[in-house]
């Protein structure tokens, strides 16, 4: 495959992917993924995005092959999902799960790689040291049921490296983590990258999702809404926060000639200019205006920010 | 081969450390005390022949109908969480995505839990006789064949209910089944009252049941194992030959084609259904 005449060797790709669930007698119908079009370059770390009920889940589960699409297509690796060698190469961290709990942390994950086909030697080396991983070393002959959802948390994280895959799909692996925990992630997905794996992660946690994300795709109402590298889309509106003595009505006309305001709060607000060359015209147009400034703070537009402002305009 | 292996394994360590062995532990005092009770039972009249010559056959033929209900009980148990709760709890989740077959999930589940719903069901059996050898001093070993078609209960209960819980919620596939099975048993009682009132449609109902859920042809096939412990005047009586005739080859070939078509069935619909 070629982009701009780079090869790229994609790790998902979809075609109008599409799920539509029928309720029974087909009297109500709800378009889960509207025809999805995504693709995920292999070797970097993606954040998948969008608010509740976007149809993040429903797309994972479609391309692990445990719901099926209504119509479209979807190929991981360049191969099928029914294709037991390709899911040999996936590792994934489900977002609502519950292991065999009358297991230990080491049958657990001895269970999980032999069903992925790993043998005996390799498990014997492997299972300490994904434990160590995700620090539940000390734990490895503790019942599942003894742990906390933190650790089980961790726990489903070992599950999905263990066997070493090539793409990882880790459907809100933080969401049960202390902030300790939550950095160890950021590190291990970090490091999954560093090895050349391509890692697909859902996350509410946007901050989080900045830190670690090559690219992002943001979902709502099951369609893209916006998809690309994270530099590219971050830097294309530079935004400014404002802070006024007192607020005013002919200051924020003037503003609101030559920005976006994305938000307002009595005498502070945000501003969205075009480039970075509006940042001083505005701080002189506001002056100019009789404005009083307390503080201007100019800075690059956050995920949250983006995401805030994708979500809105597509609703 | 490995996965379905790994799977079955899986759910007999799951079903010995959730302690479903206590259960099995009591239903064998359950029988045992069964045995005990008849004995006490036969004791008042110990000097009359007849009741010491049919008791202990009486109480084989009742205990291998505890056994039967146990044994279907216990397989039905582990059977209706098996798919449908593992859905609900997401425990499925981090083993569907692996190279399996889904397939190879639900034999696996089904192997798992027939394992150890047959080697409980045995045990229940061999304890029956041993303890009738033990309390009434007699023997029936020559009837050894049936507690081996008894063994045919778990595994028809329980495949229909992990057939139900291939589509079905936990809760929907117990009352699936508690309803399949009060069905299967219905018939008999269906049968003597439409002779005994003589009501045509009720026959004809009873006769769609009997194919619907093949018990009865199984509950015959047993007693055509028991023959030499049948009293002789329950064997000579109209209500014997009315409903306890033996069953043909075809209702017992049936009975075999059932389960594996109900098998093949819930592993076509698993392997349709959305997760």
């Amino acid at each position: 495959m070629e982009t701009d005449g780079v090869a790229v060797d994609w790790a998902i790709e979809t075609f109008h992917l599409t799920k539509i669930y029928t309720s029974f007698l087909r009297r109500r119908r709800l378009v889960a993924v509207d025809s999805l079009n995504l693709k995920v370059p292999a070797g970097c770390v993606f954040g998948f995005l969008g608010p509740n009920g976007a149809g993040k889940t429903t797309t994972i589960m479609m391309l692990l092959g445990s719901v099926y699409p209504t119509s479209g297509g979807f190929r991981i690796f360049g191969r099928a999902i029914s294709d037991l060698g390709v899911r040999r190469r996936i590792g994934f961290l489900p977002e609502k799960f519950q292991f065999h709990d009358l297991l230990t942390a080491e049958e657990l994950l001895w269970f999980h790689g032999r069903l992925a086909g790993m043998h005996r030697y390799e498990l014997r080396r492997r299972v300490p040291e994904v434990l160590e991983q995700v620090g539940l070393l000390e734990r490895a002959q503790s019942r599942v049921r003894e742990f906390s959802k933190g650790m089980q948390q961790r726990l489903g994280i070992a599950q999905a490296i263990l066997h070493d895959p090539d793409l990882i799909i880790l459907d809100e692996p933080t969401s049960a983590l202390d902030p300790l925990g939550r950095r160890d992630v950021r590190d291990l997905i970090l490091r999954l990258k560093a090895r050349g794996k391509t890692v697909f992660l859902n996350s509410h946690l946007l901050s989080e999702v900045e830190m670690v994300c090559d690219e992002v795709a943001i979902l709502r109402d099951g369609r893209v809404q916006r998809q690309g590298g994270l530099d590219v889309l971050l830097q294309v509106h530079p935004v400014v926060d404002v802070e006024l003595r007192s607020r005013s009505e002919r200051v924020m006309e003037v503003v609101r000639a030559m920005a976006m305001v994305i938000a307002e709060d009595g005498a502070r607000f945000t501003a969205e200019v075009q480039s970075e060359e509006d940042i001083p015209a505005l701080a002189r147009c506001i002056v100019q205006a009789g404005g009083e400034v307390m503080r201007f703070v100019p800075r690059r537009e956050s995920l949250e920010d983006l995401f805030v402002r994708v979500v809105e305009e597509s609703a | 081969m490995r996965a379905i292996y790994l799977i079955s394994a899986l759910t007999l360590k799951e079903t010995m450390r959730r302690r479903i062995w206590v259960a099995s532990l009591l239903a064998s005092l359950a029988v045992v005390g069964f045995v005990f009770v008849a004995k006490l039972g036969a004791s008042v009249r110990a000097h009359d022949p007849i009741v010491q010559s049919v008791v202990p056959r009486i109480t084989l033929i009742l205990g291998l109908d505890v056994v039967k209900f146990f044994g279907s009980v216990l397989a039905m148990t582990l059977a209706s969480g098996a798919i449908a709760l593992e859905i609900e709890r997401g425990m499925l989740y981090a083993i569907l995505y692996k190279p399996v077959h889904r397939y190879q999930v639900v034999l696996g589940k089904w192997i798992g839990i027939l394992v150890f719903a047959l080697a409980n069901t045995l045990l229940w059996a061999v304890l029956l006789y041993v303890c009738v050898r033990l309390m009434m001093g007699r023997s029936y070993w020559e009837t050894w064949r049936a507690p081996l078609v008894v063994l045919l209960y778990p595994v028809l209960f329980g495949t229909l209910t992990l057939f139900f819980s291939t589509f079905a919620s936990m809760g929907l596939t117990i009352a699936l089944s508690i309803i399949s099975a009060g069905v299967a048993w219905s018939e008999k009682p269906m049968r003597e009252f439409g002779i005994v009132f003589d009501i045509e449609t009720l026959l004809r109902v009873a006769d769609n049941v009997r194919w619907m859920i093949p018990m009865n042809h199984l509950r015959r096939w047993v007693l055509e194992q028991m023959m030499v412990v049948i009293p002789e005047r329950m064997l000579a009586s109209q209500r014997f030959q009315a409903f306890d005739s033996p069953p043909t080859g075809w209702e017992i070939g049936y009975v075999f084609g059932y389960i594996v078509v109900v098998l093949l069935l819930a592993l076509f619909v698993f392997q349709k259904r959305d997760v």
